[in-house]
């Protein structure tokens, strides 16, 4: 202990030589909580480019309102403990972090429970716990752009829509090959609820953590022959799977992933062998036509700031999730600082506020350069998700590419299931959902 | 010549069998219990709470349930996680199904669960040994990965499988901030340490180390091996059961079956061995290496680099911290391969004929 | 230098160079099993887990014996995706985990020395 202090003593003085900009007045601290080794290294690095990519950008397009942001990284290797220590770390830091997104499911369910004790918002895009899209019980958790059963039933629309129209789909057999983990398992409630109402059969087939090990659930598959395959897995899982569906003839054209299972470090292995699979996307696909891709890579990359290593990864699926995922936690910030002061520095309350009244319109979209990654977002104090819409992207062998309309998760039985889920979660662990006063707070 | 038994004369069968016959090591340890139960509750940041001490103290009692079945009475474990993960899913069923169920109790019956399990999953101990009683423990690993991942029932029919703690009460205070937490994590591993350095010192712990050393010879002279080896098992698991409720309600919050995993079983055996197998304090000093090394070097290594006038990025930290460490464990078998606690009573046998050599 | 280190020091077997030779061998083939995989199925650090399924395997075959490591080795991987595809369904799938273990814990109480091992083991 006393050797960790001289070193925290030793690095204060070093930073303070070095003259670097740390610690100074009017800048917001955003911890960044990335995984670049570690099992998922592949998917993490892209990400956490992403995220600090933008948030470069909107410090060198002047900050939020002339508030700077400080950026710092640290590392979890997708360790749960690893997470949790870095949270602790960072948690106090240079005037408070205001919003941590933790990247993985284990320390998501951690940081819950931690996170509303210390005021720091959790924004979880499109991962977590399905019902922390119900904003009166998770109350500091916000699972923007979309959660797992948008994903699953705009996923299900969407095979309808190309068998002809969702009644088409009675009789037909969809295998689910999920990770047979938290969030593999979430998908299994609304792929079920929608089987029950269309009337096609579920073949669930869960596949053991890390998801190398596919011949048994491909022998199946070839047993069965369903129609369709829906996979819900992360990491090594995805590209294993495509090689297995390769080797025993399953037409990946009628396979659709996840988001987590349809970005480029799955299918790149596979590349022309996964031609025409599919997947979901969260609001975003590759697109190195957007407008935000364009202006990093002539005012970050250009100067030689930019922070991955090659610039073929701007504009990929991963950095541009991250580089979204910057920009709603930014515009949350300075939708805060609309209330309580322009060009201050916020904190975890604030910044709060600020996401739940998030109001992110077309015309600020293309202002600030997704036009076309995302959609017009609002969130209010009941729903922290704030959209329910997703598209479908599809791999042509090279990159993937969007392949279908805007389609919206069917609000009528998310967000039942979400409510019901959400109200079991706050009888377990006794808290009352907020209503009335305690939302405009 | 300061540490040294000299004129400390015991005058009663009771004070010669003491755990501590040396007044030094009485008041030293006093001193330390002291400084942890009040010193350290109001010197020690949040952060150090959180990260460092209440995992140290969690993993420390791990250490010792482990200890007690691998070092003293020989029984390789490669299944320690699943233990300690029956202890969690068990103690927050209790917690949770039965209303008005206080939280000791629902750790203590997380805990007979574990044990239940242990003996079921120990009864191989009676066949085999060695490698191949760590195959068997293994099964038990994945058996409980596989049971809490499938089951519903454990989770309460939760949709993600992932159990969320309920909030911290004792007495109808809450216990939920930093330092209620430690203190009521140190009293648990200073009751179980106490409890488990008198059994290892009683009957049962010899018989237990006579079954480690050489089993024919102990069965001859009529100690018989069902009993000392599923005491063993009963026990360790007893300890590692309530260190896994520790883990999941008090350090994590919220856990799924992958908190469990495999990995965290290699850790444990790490923790024993470079601590010391056969030995309670090697439990503490193993833990202290498994779970404050990793921390501290990864604060140390930017401070190192930047000395050297260049800024090491997360990434090179991560993975030389991976490297220095695998380097740190090998080093370490090689040199003292019984463990820091070896090292620890070398030093003290040293201390007490310093200043002479011998 | 199995059974006893002392008494094959004192019949003149030079302990660390056969270690040395032992483990080279080991290493290169367990080398060549990665390479198999990795030529079908890709290479990630996740293989490591892979490979701890080889205790139950020359568990199976028995220790002291390299056709009963082959035949383990077979009876294994046939066994754990056939009873993923058969038994799995009934009990919601997922078994491949834990199959290969279990397995080997049965023989393990009823057959230590496995299939092919010599029946000299240190049983209690």
């Amino acid at each position: 202990m006393k050797q960790w202090k001289i070193a925290a003593i030793a690095a204060a003085t070093v930073l303070a030589t070095l003259g670097s900009t740390g610690a100074m007045a009017a800048e917001q601290y955003m911890p960044v909580l990335s995984y670049r080794t570690g099992p998922y290294a592949p998917n993490g690095v892209p990400i956490a480019d992403g995220i600090v990519d933008y948030m470069k950008l909107v410090n060198e397009r002047g900050g939020i309102n002339g508030v700077k942001l400080l950026i710092e990284e640290c590392e979890t290797a997708y360790d749960t403990a690893r997470s949790v220590e870095c949270y602790e770390r960072t948690k106090a830091k240079n005037g408070g972090a205001v919003a941590i997104q933790p990247w993985s499911t284990g320390p998501t369910f951690a940081l819950t429970e931690k996170a509303p004790i210390d005021k720091i918002s959790l924004v979880t895009l499109g991962y977590g716990r399905s019902e922390s899209a119900d904003g009166s019980v998770f109350k500091w958790n916000f699972q923007l752009a979309g959660n797992y059963w948008v994903g699953a039933d705009v996923i299900i629309q969407a095979i309808g829509k190309r068998e002809g129209g969702m009644y088409k789909l009675k009789g037909k057999k969809i295998a689910l090959i999920y990770h047979d983990s938290p969030y593999g398992k979430e998908s299994i409630p609304m792929v079920r609820e929608r089987a029950k109402m269309l009337g096609f059969s579920v073949m669930e087939l869960p596949v053991a953590h890390p998801g190398v090990e596919q011949k048994a659930t491909w022998l199946q598959i070839r047993k069965e022959r369903p129609d369709y395959v829906i996979m819900w897995g992360f990491g090594v899982m995805n590209s294993t799977a495509l090689k297995e569906a390769q080797a025993t003839g399953y037409p990946r054209d009628k396979m659709y992933g996840s988001w987590w299972a349809g970005a480029e470090p799955d299918t790149r292995d596979a590349g022309e062998a996964a031609k025409g699979y599919n997947a979901v996307a969260l609001q975003n696909s590759a697109d190195k036509n957007a407008a935000v891709v364009k202006e990093t890579l002539s005012n970050i990359y250009a100067q030689g700031k930019g922070t991955a290593s090659t610039k073929d990864e701007v504009g990929s699926v991963l950095w541009l999730r991250g580089a979204m995922s910057s920009m709603v936690v930014v515009e949350g910030i300075r939708r805060a600082q609309e209330r309580f002061g322009k060009g201050k520095v916020m904190n975890g309350e604030q910044v709060r506020w600020g996401l739940e009244n998030l109001n992110l319109t077309a015309e600020r979209i293309k202002e600030i350069g997704f036009e076309n990654v995302i959609r017009p977002l609002a969130t209010n104090c009941q729903d922290h998700m704030g959209s329910y819409w997703a598209r479908i992207e599809t791999w042509d062998g090279k990159e993937w590419k969007i392949s279908s309309d805007w389609m919206q998760g069917d609000e009528q039985i998310i967000k039942p299931m979400i409510k019901a889920a959400a109200a079991k979660y706050a009888q377990e662990q006794k808290i009352t959902p907020r209503t009335g006063t305690d939302c405009d707070s | 010549m300061f540490y040294r038994e000299n004129g400390q004369f015991k005058t009663s069968y009771r004070a010669d069998q003491q755990i501590f016959p040396i007044s030094q090591d009485r008041i030293a340890v006093l001193a330390i219990l002291a400084f942890a139960f009040i010193g350290v509750p109001l010197l020690a940041s949040e952060y150090l709470f959180n990260a460092i001490l209440i995992p140290f103290l969690v993993m420390s009692l791990a250490a010792l349930g482990l200890n007690l079945l691998s070092g003293y009475c020989g029984q390789i474990s490669l299944g320690g996680a699943a233990f300690m993960a029956v202890g969690a899913y068990g103690a927050y069923n209790f917690i949770m199904r039965v209303p008005g169920m206080p939280l000791p109790l629902a750790l203590l019956l997380g805990g007979v669960c574990a044990t239940v399990f242990g003996v079921f999953f120990g009864l191989p101990s009676l066949r085999v040994r060695g490698l191949y009683l760590a195959v068997a423990t293994l099964a038990a690993q994945f058996f409980a990965d596989w049971v809490f991942l499938r089951n519903k029932w454990f989770t309460l029919d939760n949709a993600s499988g992932s159990a969320a703690a309920p909030h911290l009460e004792l007495l109808g205070q809450s216990i939920q901030g930093d330092v209620p937490r430690y203190l009521f994590c140190l009293t648990v591993l200073v009751i179980l340490a106490l409890l488990s350095k008198n059994l290892v010192r009683s009957a049962i712990g010899r018989e237990w180390m006579a079954m480690r050393d050489m089993d024919v010879a102990a069965a001859v002279i009529g100690i018989r091996p069902m009993y000392a080896k599923l005491s063993a098992f009963a026990v360790s698991s007893f300890v590692l059961g309530i260190a896994g409720g520790l883990w999941g309600f008090f350090y994590l919050g919220a856990w799924e079956p992958a908190a469990f995993s495999l990995d965290l079983s290699l850790k444990l055996l790490f923790m024993v061995i470079i601590g010391g197998l056969g030995s309670i304090m090697g439990s503490f000093f193993g833990a202290a290496f498994i779970v404050v090394l990793p921390f501290a070097l990864n604060q140390f290594l930017p401070w190192v680099a930047s000395l050297f006038g260049f800024m090491i990025t997360t990434t090179a930290a991560s993975h030389t911290e991976l490297m220095i460490f695998g380097v740190l464990i090998c080093w370490f078998l090689i040199v003292e391969p019984h463990g820091l606690a070896r090292l620890w009573s070398t030093g003290k046998q040293k201390m007490r004929v310093w200043p002479f050599p011998h | 230098m199995a059974d006893d280190h002392q008494a094959a020091q004192s019949v003149g077997i030079p302990l660390s160079r056969i270690w040395f030779i032992v483990w080279c061998v080991a290493g290169v083939v367990a080398l060549v099993a990665g390479m198999i995989w990795g030529s079908k199925l890709g290479v990630q650090f996740s293989l490591a887990t892979l490979a701890l399924r080889a205790l139950p395997v020359v568990i199976l075959g028995g220790l002291t014996s390299v056709p009963g490591a082959i035949v383990g080795g077979l009876i294994i991987g046939v066994g754990e995706k056939l009873s993923e595809v058969y038994l799995g369904p009934f009990v919601g799938g997922g078994i491949e985990i834990w199959f290969a273990y279990v397995l080997s814990l049965v023989f393990l109480l009823f057959r230590p020395q496995g299939l092919f091992g010599e029946k000299i083991i240190d049983r209690v």
